[in-house]
């Protein structure tokens, strides 16, 4: 028996791997506000991957092409005059939604799936399910090595954006495609945006806060999952719990670093009116 | 009544503007001039405590009232002018209480103060920046101000606009209402002022438009960016 | 078209979703115009802990009180982080949600009944709803009705011009936090009965079609009230329809939601039109003055 065929040693590589992939993509969603849109994506791939599994055909293909379709439509909808983007996002996952689930009820033991997509089941990922979120991560890691620059130019100046907004929301679908099916949609939002929420406030550049980020995801990952075994609770939430915990812990620490180099005192103002 | 003494403004106590001292009295105009980003608007938030005073002093009297930028606002948004100008009537102290005869009154005098009592059912986003603006201002009007702060309020503005708003401003001078509006216009500044208060950064001169406009003290906060032409005006070059 | 409502839980779903279409319309129109709708889904998630803990305390009783609380709590954490601008409202609203949301999960999965708990928190029981469910919801919606009508001019000057608002007296962060318990206390009101899936589209597509439709206040809550009662009365027939004569499973939930989706296409191409339209007019107007 190969340390692989353990379920518990698949699942902890699986959340190392995807804490570190949802990590490095959560910081371009928190730099650029995009959460909510992530939010909307983990349930709008939704009809896609049940349409896949019924017609039989890869439901990672199905979740990518219904993500596509979300993320044109968002971006589509969001420009219209008198509509705002929230709302745009809105009505997609609102469709999304209903739709993915409607298809489900027609099924029979729907409610088994319906609770496995929305917390996951790490304890039943295969290796296949290993190998394309360890690919996921290599390719969208280079993806953002290269692209650097101007998705960072895309988060300061909007006029330039346009074209980089796509590829880096096709890039924000492909992981929420990669981890959905492993982890559900609700630890998927919490991994991709809580570390990096929390990364946020000890750095403002890039790298730092990635690296500080992925630290995060993956300790929170492991520990979530040595919770779950420990008392028997579904490993989806605890999981998302032990990284919202964790990061909070983050964030905390940074407010309470933050106070003696705060605000400035009168006296730093009267120098800095000298010196101008 | 408006007076700062040694006063820094500014967010989150990092200072946007510092060295603010000055005085306007009732019936006068104060002009903020300055370049873009020179720290007029914080100047402004903070005489609605919006924004900080850091140290120093500030006293300002009230009832206030404010004409926001134009591009503060989404123009989609789905109201009618006449709903803005209602908005002035709008009490934080007995907010749930329903707008009485005497607030659409009010309103209705404001708006067509600025000239613009047909437009009343338009929306707001389909008028021009010029009507826009007025609205605005006649929202600013039926709150009854004694201080009236109005951030470059001609900006976009076109000229029929702009004489109609110059022209209701000087009736609220003579009625003894006090004014400060920011603009980076330094030829409005010259026509407009009792008082100009010259920024960038921090405070650079304060006094009657024809001593603080002057092509030494302008070179001072503009930075080497004022140029004297042979007439006796001071042009600027952005850098 | 009337008759499957002569069956007694028919005609109280669509009691229920009337109720629902009326607070919803006016809400959703304050959610469309400050962007609420991300503030909208997480409270329909963050609500679910507060169900369960409900329940495990006080049965059946126990779950409006529950949500009633996690409700109201949620809105208060939000306004309170959100109120500093130190993080960006979109990530800290996804932070809480998720968190709440795993709270939820985590108590329920100790439970044998977990996935049938999890799918009616998802869908609500909308043909089981009880009498006692309906007077509930009808409390909670004048409730809301009063307090969405106290409040609506303040709340419509801070979201039209927040620095105006304050500059005018009112607190903003005491009406951004009115609001938002205004939308946990539908979600409360709605949550059990028609399920998360269905409360965020009442919150979010009415208004959001109705602005295609019109551009003035009061017309765009009554389009919406109009859109909710017609995809509810037509969701819960065509999936009448589709159980009883053809045998197929369609959830009403997702019915309505779906019907709400499709007026909201229907409706973009309008846009355009009325837009125009209202161009010209003003156009000819400001040649003139």
């Amino acid at each position: 028996m190969s340390w692989w065929d353990d379920a518990l040693h698949r699942a902890v590589v699986e959340i190392v791997l995807a804490g570190a992939l949802a990590a490095i993509i959560g910081v371009q969603v928190v730099v650029r506000k995009l959460s909510f849109f992530t939010m909307a994506l983990t349930h709008a791939t939704f009809p896609g991957v049940v349409a896949a599994s019924l017609i039989g055909v890869n439901i990672f293909v199905g979740g990518l092409v219904a993500g596509a379709v979300v993320a044109l439509a968002v971006a589509a909808l969001g420009r219209r005059p008198g509509q705002n983007s929230a709302a745009a996002t809105g009505v997609v996952l609102s469709a999304g939604f209903a739709l993915g689930a409607g298809l489900v009820a027609t099924q029979d033991g729907f409610s088994r799936d319906l609770s496995s997509f929305l917390v996951g089941s790490i304890l039943t990922v295969d290796t296949q399910d290993l190998i394309v979120t360890a690919v996921m991560l290599v390719v969208v890691s280079a993806l953002l090595l290269v692209c650097a620059r101007p998705f960072l130019y895309g988060g300061f100046d909007r006029s330039f954006s346009g074209r980089w907004d796509i590829v880096l929301m096709l890039a924000i679908e492909a992981v929420v495609v990669t981890v959905v099916p492993a982890v559900g949609t609700i630890l998927a939002v919490s991994l991709i945006v809580a570390p990096a929420a929390a990364a946020r406030l000890w750095s403002d550049r890039i790298p730092m806060i990635t690296g500080i980020a992925v630290g995060i995801g993956i300790t929170g990952g492991l520990g979530g999952l040595w919770i779950s075994y420990q008392w028997n609770v579904a490993a989806g939430a605890s999981i998302a719990l032990s990284v919202t915990i964790l990061a909070a812990v983050a964030a905390a620490l940074r407010r309470a670093i933050q106070v003696p180099t705060g605000p400035p005192s009168s006296r730093q103002v009267t120098t800095t009116a000298g010196l101008a | 009544m408006l007076r700062y003494h040694q006063a820094a403004v500014g967010y989150r106590g990092v200072p946007v503007l510092t060295d603010v001292t000055f005085e306007v009295g009732p019936g006068q105009i104060l002009v903020l001039a300055g370049p873009n980003g020179a720290g007029k608007s914080t100047l402004i938030k903070s005489m609605l405590g919006q924004a900080e005073v850091l140290s120093g002093k500030a006293t300002i009297d009230g009832p206030t009232g404010y004409v926001p930028q134009l591009g503060d606002l989404d123009p989609d948004f789905p109201i009618s002018a006449g709903q803005v100008v209602l908005m002035g009537r709008y009490r934080p102290r007995g907010w749930w209480r329903p707008t009485s005869k005497a607030d659409r009154r009010a309103a209705a005098t404001a708006l067509a103060r600025v000239d613009l009592q047909e437009r009343s059912r338009v929306r707001f986003g389909l008028l021009s920046g010029g009507q826009r603006q007025r609205v605005l201002l006649a929202r600013a009007l039926a709150s009854e101000p004694r201080l009236l702060l109005l951030d470059e309020p001609f900006n976009g503005v076109d000229v029929v606009s702009q004489q109609a708003i110059v022209g209701v401003l000087r009736e609220l001078v003579a009625d003894g209402v006090t004014l400060v509006l920011s603009t980076h216009d330094l030829g409005l500044a010259r026509d407009l002022a009792d008082v100009v208060c010259l920024v960038n950064g921090r405070q650079w001169a304060f006094g009657p438009p024809s001593e603080v406009l002057s092509a030494e003290t302008l070179r001072l906060a503009y930075g080497g960016h004022a140029i004297d032409l042979p007439d006796g005006r001071t042009v600027l070059v952005d850098p | 078209m009337i008759e499957p409502f002569t069956v007694p839980f028919m005609g109280r779903a669509l009691t229920e979703l009337a109720l629902l279409a009326l607070i919803c319309g006016p809400v959703s129109v304050f959610v469309f115009l400050r962007r609420l709708s991300f503030v909208s889904d997480a409270l329909t998630h963050t609500v679910f802990p507060g169900v369960v803990i409900g329940f495990l305390a006080g049965g059946l009783e126990g779950i409006v009180v529950g949500a009633l609380v996690a409700g109201v709590l949620t809105a208060v954490v939000l306004t309170l982080l959100t109120r500093g601008g130190a993080l960006s409202d979109d990530a800290s609203t996804a932070v809480v949600l998720a968190a709440m949301f795993s709270i939820g999960v985590v108590l329920v999965s100790r439970r044998k009944s977990y996935t049938s708990d999890l799918s009616s928190f998802l869908f609500g029981r909308i043909l089981t709803v009880t009498t006692q469910q309906i007077v509930e919801t009808a409390v909670l919606a004048v409730v809301i009705l009063a307090m969405l009508a106290v409040a609506a001019r303040a709340l419509l000057f801070r979201t039209f011009d927040p620095a105006g608002a304050s500059a005018a007296g009112f607190r903003i962060v005491a009406l951004d936090l009115w609001l938002n318990i205004i939308v946990a206390l539908v979600v409360v009101a709605a949550v059990r009965a028609v399920g998360t899936i269905l409360v965020v589209a009442l919150l979010i597509v009415p208004a959001a079609t109705a602005r295609l439709l019109t551009g003035r206040l009061v017309p765009m809550a009554l389009i919406g009230t109009g859109l909710i009662l017609g995809a509810g009365y037509l969701g819960l027939l065509v999936s009448w329809t589709a159980s009883v004569d053809y045998g197929i499973s369609l959830t009403s939930a997702s019915a309505v939601v779906l019907l709400l989706v499709l007026a909201y296409v229907l409706a973009l191409p309008f846009r355009r039109r009325h837009q125009k339209a209202t161009t010209t007019r003003s156009s000819v107007h400001e040649l003139v003055g």
